[in-house]
């Protein structure tokens, strides 16, 4: 399963959780022109990750987010039409899950991600949904 | 490479600056009589859509106003692609709020002048400014509604469509207007028809969304939307 490299990772997630640009530069000691370059890079590694998965599992993509990392895709499971909710999980990787199966430790990660304001998931499929 | 059947939107940036400012040149003409404004209102509202979009290197090139006006989005400043139409409740007016306000301008102005209108003019005036408002209400009002939903927009417009035969029963007293008011019912009926049923792309960057549409059969949809997908990976 894709993984971001671990500096590249650590930029993306802290910019996902809603830091500047300049503020994880001045917390790395790093330029702010190389977090932007690793973002970039980042964004367009997940693309290419929830593609590659979509792609391989015959999926519809509905919608593909590389600054927060999500998918929504439109799959089929046991011949039936479902969704599919991806996730890039910072040390982990991508993990998708059909339906409303979501788990509680998906919406901890909406939640520290911004993707939601509370641990909830119709509020989760809502945001993903709308 | 030109994305067949693909068309960018004016829903935001310059377009939509050009297409609220050609509003606002054609509702002062209607006021005004000028003909000059009316004339170039309709240039401009011309020159506010999109007439195509291609890819070169990396960048997606969403040209405007005949072509004249490219407006460039790099593939790493793209941090999101919604397909709306495929989201269970894509609603256009959320993404695009602006869109909103200018067909709002445009329904207060008629009503408006409907109000203010007195008893005893030509038929057609009155038909022109419920023509706007029955428009107007009824595209709004689908931009509002999630996409998809086109059975409950139709009934909508039908009602609206029927509120504007009252109204301009009111003002004329004259049956004879009716067959008018039933071809700006089809014509707003197969408006916003088109309007569910059209594919909508959302590319959302740091400076703001835009809008590419089509209704281009699924086989170039897909195919355009893999090549904004090759645009936004890595290589």
């Amino acid at each position: 399963m894709i993984r971001l490299p671990e500096s590249m990772e650590r930029i993306w997630t802290m910019r996902a959780k809603g830091m500047r640009e300049i503020e994880i530069a001045e917390n790395l000691g790093i330029s702010r022109q190389a977090v932007n370059k690793s973002l970039k890079e980042a964004k367009a590694k997940l693309f290419e990750a929830f593609f590659s998965l979509a792609e391989t599992f015959s999926w519809e993509i509905v919608r593909a987010n590389g600054e927060k990392g999500f998918m929504v895709a439109r799959g089929k499971c046991g011949g039936k039409a479902t969704r599919v909710y991806a996730f890039y999980i910072p040390e982990k990787g991508i993990r998708a899950f059909f339906g409303n199966e979501i788990p509680e430790f998906i919406l901890q990660h909406a939640l520290e991600f911004g993707i939601i304001k509370k641990p909830d998931k119709r509020e989760l499929i809502n945001a993903l949904e709308s | 490479m030109k994305l067949e059947g693909v068309r960018p939107s004016n829903f935001s940036g310059i377009p939509l600056m050009i297409a609220i400012f050609s509003l606002v040149l054609i509702l002062g003409a209607m006021e005004l009589s000028y003909w000059w404004m009316w004339t170039v209102g309709w240039i401009l509202i011309f020159a506010s859509w999109g007439v195509l979009v291609k890819i070169e290197n990396k960048t997606l090139v969403l040209k405007y106003a005949f072509g004249l006006l490219p407006i460039k989005l790099k593939g790493d400043d793209i941090d999101e692609i919604l397909i709306l139409n495929r989201v269970e409740r894509g609603i256009l007016l959320r993404h695009f709020p602006i869109i909103g306000i200018a067909y709002i301008e445009a329904l207060v102005y008629a009503s408006c002048r409907y109000f203010t209108f007195p008893e005893n003019l030509l038929p057609g005036y009155y038909l022109g400014t419920l023509g706007i408002i029955v428009m107007s209400s009824s595209v709004l009002l689908s931009m509002a509604v999630p996409i998809g939903k086109t059975r409950h927009k139709l009934l909508a417009t039908v009602a609206i469509s029927i509120a504007g035969a009252f109204l301009l029963w009111l003002k004329t007293r004259k049956a004879e207007m009716i067959p008018m008011i039933a071809v700006l019912a089809m014509i707003t009926l197969w408006t916003v028809y088109d309007i569910d049923n059209e594919d909508y792309i959302v590319l959302r960057t740091k400076k703001g969304k835009y809008l590419l549409t089509s209704n281009a059969p699924r086989d170039k949809v897909e195919k355009a939307i893999k090549a904004i997908m090759e645009v936004l990976s890595d290589d």
